[in-house]
């Protein structure tokens, strides 16, 4: 089924879109997980993955589209299964020169992952390969590693898995287990052996799963005084890995380089780091997902000592960039949660989103 | 709407029904409602009985009640698109009455024209509204129904404007929605969707009767285009005829001629219509009255003997006398009393202005042609048209869905001071509530019974000075209490934006007793310290104690991952009860553990010395009043037995030595009759000599 955009209308008091901008909305049969890019055959074929919930049956659906831009943005289905559980997160990543992996994680701590030819015409996705559960139900977050493709998987249940996955077999191992005494809502790798993780009261943990025991770094002594809240996501920055970004509750949104400092850059957040408020932040509810973005870099943030331009979307519908010692950049308004993005690895351009309303919006910046 | 509930069937919650069971030992079966029309049966397994592998495990299994529908995603599109428009006329109706007491201003109506429009669009979007397109045509009918209405409603109660252009208002209505008019007798537009296939292999169409026939009916009705396309379809205009028919393709055209001259009162000109558009009305009427003496004159000249087609001389005439607002071949020509309407009012009373007359002229138009079998919508159009708003409301709240009830109210209100006063009037058989606050909190119940549209309520409720706060709280409260953040960082945020801090107090601990009793101490604890609920957090903290002392000195893992825990406690909890004890606790056994294992390890004496007073220095903060419960007394002296009876050196001062044996003299006068606590043990004993023989040792020293 063919599902064309419609471009955004906006009423004369709709926030004015920033110039350069282009903004369409997808509508989709269903609630929207979780969106990604595919790693595309040819600069001609963009495709999506999408994770999607469908609260008229209850089935959950992992579905592989073609992304074409011909007069508009439309999607067109290529491949889509069932799903046994909710997907809470999805990632994807080029598996090879050919290939490329889609990985699901689910509430029930199950995981699932499809490797597939890279999708072009004619191309057949097998179905995806399921594990059992290796986490106490929800497996909170995921990140496959660029190079060995090993993907670390952490849970409410305070375990850190470590999953290897050849074309059919997947084996894992537990690196930690505290027994659901943390919990761990995040983790991303910093490099194929080192990975960050994040959860209760705006702490980060670095490890290094080469060494059994506790974290090798642990930045709560930095935060004091913050009291409650959480953290939902975490990206390392994919050239400089000391550097890495947070975004949580109450707008938060933390940067830290772990060369020089002693205490996080907050870039956003109703109240500072001492627990004062804070007047004028762009994003004053929880901030789902944080990515550094390429595209928003500028002269003067590619000096090493600056913390580079992060993209987010937040549960108050804002869409924007924020930049350390910058004013930030609100692309977006939307009357609804923006519940995850992802900016196209290939073109930095495209910024595909997820709708609480249930629909993709696709953001085109002008280059 | 299918799909959507009866109003009796849609409670949100998990409100149990009942639960049944035939005796104790059996397994149980719950009945109760999940999400939307959803019944959620609960197959509770026995708990005596051991769990074979062969008995039925536990289960819970949902059924859909009523009927299934498929178009339950295009209807939650239509309360997804409608949602900006309604808050935003919502808002700027509240930024108006803030400015002045007197009410909304005057020129109001153009604000909710704008929101009408608005959702007249989202109406009409139902081709790409939605991953699944309406594709059956009852589903589009229906929507296209409810759009006619909704117009309706736009042209009487909100466009002061329209009234001057009623004419062209009705005739523009019709042509849009003449297709949902009546699904039992065909309408005009059903006429020419038979005729329009015809023409098309037909080389003299003149000579069917139909084509005449629906020629009249669709210029009855005003669409002059169609018309003069289909006659200038007419067989007179072929060239390669052997009859001569010249005068009757005169005729043919001179008719064609007549309606493409036709004076319409319009705002504008519009570009696709056929007719002179004039916007003054002096000039109009002058017009009007120069065109219809055109008329006569054509009607009576002497070219109508030389038309020797019957058919076409007949048919032609026919046109002429709609043209000249004969009553009766206007009632033969419209097939549905509101065309009949539209046609009086285009050739019979083309100055009509305002509403007063068109209520009589329609009750007139029904008389003439009254609807065939029981026409459900007649009652409803004509009250529109009456502005008779109790009438409408009663008949829409028949016919349509709590969506459409819900955001109507706002276009009778727009300009009509009567319907505003009485839907917004405080009535005692509804518990002070008004009408238009009704009808929200309906649409609000229904919109909380469904996963994916509960958190639009506070859009509706937020205004609501009764009970809408109280069901928006009531609604938040309710919402299963799970793992998905998405739901609980929801509630909050709705929470923060209509300051329900109490709400948002009560949910936190909500979350932090459902993570704390599924295991995940962190995320409870955390989520109790975002509640503040220092009660519960002095609890937490007592079991994470229990859980510590009861690991071996030596389980340093165990001790570890509480770590992170009591760390996770933050030092502006210290304050707190069993909070300030667990981190005083927590660095006195790190202190006592490094000095065991110093002990082990046999390093330099120095250091053996300056980690046991360490430990003890940690010890004395735990003595401090009030810090240490009565029942962690015991095992914490018990430890620091170790330090007392350290052969090197003197460890705990006489001062320290003091305190400690004055704790466990009150302990045991306190306790003497606990029997939990077990003062009369060995233990104890060994306790009071370690400190007698340290005081002595201390005394020395000093």
């Amino acid at each position: 089924m063919m599902v064309e955009a419609s471009p955004l209308l906006r009423g004369t008091e709709g926030v004015p879109l920033t110039a350069g901008v282009e903004v369409w909305r997808i509508p989709q049969g269903g609630y929207v997980d979780a969106v990604r890019w595919m790693p595309p055959a040819t600069a001609w074929h963009q495709s999506i993955a999408t994770a999607l919930w469908d609260p008229d049956d209850g089935t959950f659906k992992l579905q592989l589209s073609s992304f074409s831009f011909e007069e508009g943005p439309s999607i067109q289905e290529i491949a889509s299964w069932e799903l046994p559980e909710r997907a809470s997160v999805l990632k994807t990543l080029p598996f090879s020169s050919q290939q490329a992996i889609v990985a699901s994680a689910s509430f029930a701590g199950t995981m699932s992952f499809i490797i597939t030819k890279l999708l072009g015409p004619d191309v057949v996705p097998p179905p995806p390969i399921l594990s059992s559960p290796i986490h106490d139900r929800i497996i909170t977050g995921i990140d496959l590693q660029s190079d060995t493709h090993d993907c670390i998987s952490v849970g409410e249940d305070g375990k850190i898995n470590l999953t290897q996955l050849t074309e059919s077999h997947l084996s894992h191992t537990c690196l930690i287990d505290n027994h659901g005494i943390t919990s761990f809502m995040d983790v991303c790798w910093s490099s194929p052996a080192e990975f960050v993780t994040a959860g209760l009261g705006f702490s980060l943990q670095w490890w290094d799963h080469r060494r059994s025991g506790g974290p090798v770094q642990v930045s709560n002594k930095w935060t004091h005084g913050r009291g409650g809240g959480f953290i939902h996501m975490i990206d390392v920055h994919p050239s400089r890995k000391h550097v890495c970004v947070v975004g949580g509750s109450n707008g938060v949104v933390l940067a830290w380089d772990l060369r020089w400092q002693k205490e996080p850059i907050q870039l956003c957040g109703i109240s500072d780091l001492r627990g004062q408020p804070v007047t004028e932040s762009m994003v004053e509810s929880d901030v789902w997902e944080v990515k550094f973005d390429p595209f928003s870099l500028s002269g003067s943030s590619s000096m090493s000592s600056k913390v580079p331009p992060v993209m987010i979307c937040s549960e108050d519908g804002i869409l924007g960039v924020l930049e350390a010692g910058e004013a930030p950049w609100e692309i977006l308004a939307e009357p609804c949660a923006i519940n995850t993005l992802d900016i196209n690895p290939e073109n930095f351009t495209d910024v595909i989103c997820g709708l609480e309303f249930e629909s993709l919006l696709y953001v085109k910046r002008s280059s | 709407m299918p799909g959507w509930p009866d109003s009796d069937m849609s409670f949100a919650g998990e409100k149990s029904i009942k639960a049944w069971s035939s005796d104790s030992a059996s397994a149980k079966v719950c009945i109760s409602w999940g999400t939307g029309n959803k019944l959620r049966l609960s197959y509770l397994h026995p708990r005596t009985q051991e769990i074979s592998s062969t008995a039925t495990p536990s289960k819970v299994v949902e059924v859909k009640v009523g009927s299934v529908s498929s178009h339950e995603s295009a209807m939650r599109r239509l309360v997804y698109d409608s949602l900006p428009a309604f808050a935003l006329l919502q808002n700027r109706k509240q930024q108006a009455l803030r400015q002045s007491q007197r009410g909304l201003p005057s020129d109001w109506w153009e604000t909710v024209l704008q929101y009408s429009r608005s959702i007249s669009v989202v109406l009409g979007a139902n081709k790409s509204s939605s991953g699944s397109v309406l594709n059956e045509t009852s589903e589009m009918e229906k929507r296209t129904l409810l759009r006619a209405i909704w117009d309706l409603l736009e042209i009487v109660y909100v466009d002061k404007h329209a009234s001057s252009w009623l004419t062209e208002q009705l005739t523009d209505w019709l042509e849009r929605y003449d297709q949902v008019l009546s699904n039992v007798e065909p309408t005009v537009n059903s006429k020419l969707s038979v005729l329009k296939p015809k023409l098309i292999n037909t080389r003299f169409p003149e000579d069917d009767e139909d084509y005449w026939s629906s020629l009249a009916s669709a210029l009855s009705i005003g669409w002059l285009d169609v018309v003069v396309k289909y006659l200038r379809m007419h067989g007179s205009y072929q060239h390669d005829q052997i009859d001569n028919r010249q005068t009757e393709n005169g005729l043919v055209e001179a008719v064609a001629v007549l309606i493409s001259k036709m004076p319409r009162l319009q705002q504008s000109s519009k570009t696709d219509t056929v007719g002179v558009t004039y916007t003054f009305k002096p000039e109009f009427s002058k017009a009007w009255e120069r065109w219809r003496n055109q008329i006569s004159k054509l009607v009576t000249s002497v070219f109508w003997l030389e038309c020797t087609h019957e058919g076409t001389a007949n048919g032609l005439k026919q046109l002429l006398s709609i043209l000249l607002g004969d009553t009766n071949i206007l009632i033969s020509a419209t097939t549905h009393w509101m065309e009949l309407l539209v046609s009086h009012v285009l050739f019979v009373k083309p100055f009509l202005m305002g509403s007063e007359g068109l209520l009589s002229l329609a009750r007139k138009c029904m008389q003439l042609k009254p609807p065939i079998g029981i026409d459900q919508l007649t009652e409803l159009l004509l009250a529109i048209i009456g502005e008779n708003t109790e009438v409408v409301l009663v008949e829409c709240r028949k016919h349509f869905d709590p969506w459409m009830v819900t955001h109507m109210l706002e276009l009778l209100s727009a300009k009509n001071g009567q319907a505003q006063s009485f839907l917004t009037e405080e009535r005692d058989e509804f518990d002070g509530l008004s009408l238009e606050e009704f009808h929200r909190l309906v649409y609000a119940q229904i919109l909380s019974s469904y996963p994916c549209t509960w958190q639009l309520t506070p859009f509706y409720l937020a205004s609501g000075t009764h009970q809408g706060q109280g069901l928006l709280e009531a609604i938040l409260l309710m919402r299963p209490v799970s793992s998905d953040s998405k739901v609980s960082a929801k509630v909050l945020d709705i929470c923060r934006m209509y300051d329900l801090h109490a709400v948002a107090e009560r949910y936190k601990r909500m979350m932090g007793v459902y993570y704390w009793k599924h295991g995940r101490k962190g995320l409870g604890i955390s989520w109790l310290q975002c509640g503040r609920d220092y009660s519960r957090l002095t609890y937490a903290a007592n079991e994470l104690f229990t859980d510590v002392s009861q690991a071996s000195v030596g389980d340093s893992g165990r001790l570890q991952e509480l770590d992170s825990l009591i760390d996770l406690l933050g030092p502006q909890f210290e304050g707190f009860g069993g909070l300030a004890f667990l981190h005083r606790f927590r660095d006195f056994k790190g202190a006592l553990f490094s000095f065991q294992e110093g002990l082990a390890n046999s390093i330099s004496f120095d250091k053996q010395v300056v980690a046991g007073k360490t430990a003890v220095k940690h010890l004395m903060q735990l003595m401090k009043d009030g810090i240490t419960a009565d029942k962690f007394l015991l095992p914490l002296l018990q430890d620091a037995v170790e330090l007392l009876n350290f052969s090197g050196e003197v460890l705990v001062s006489s001062a320290e030595t003091n305190i400690l044996l004055l704790r466990l003299q009150n302990l045991t006068i306190t306790n003497k009759h606990d029997t939990v606590l077990d003062l009369s043990s060995e233990s104890v004993a060994k306790i009071r000599l370690a400190l007698g023989r340290n005081l002595g040792r201390a005394i020395l020293k000093d």
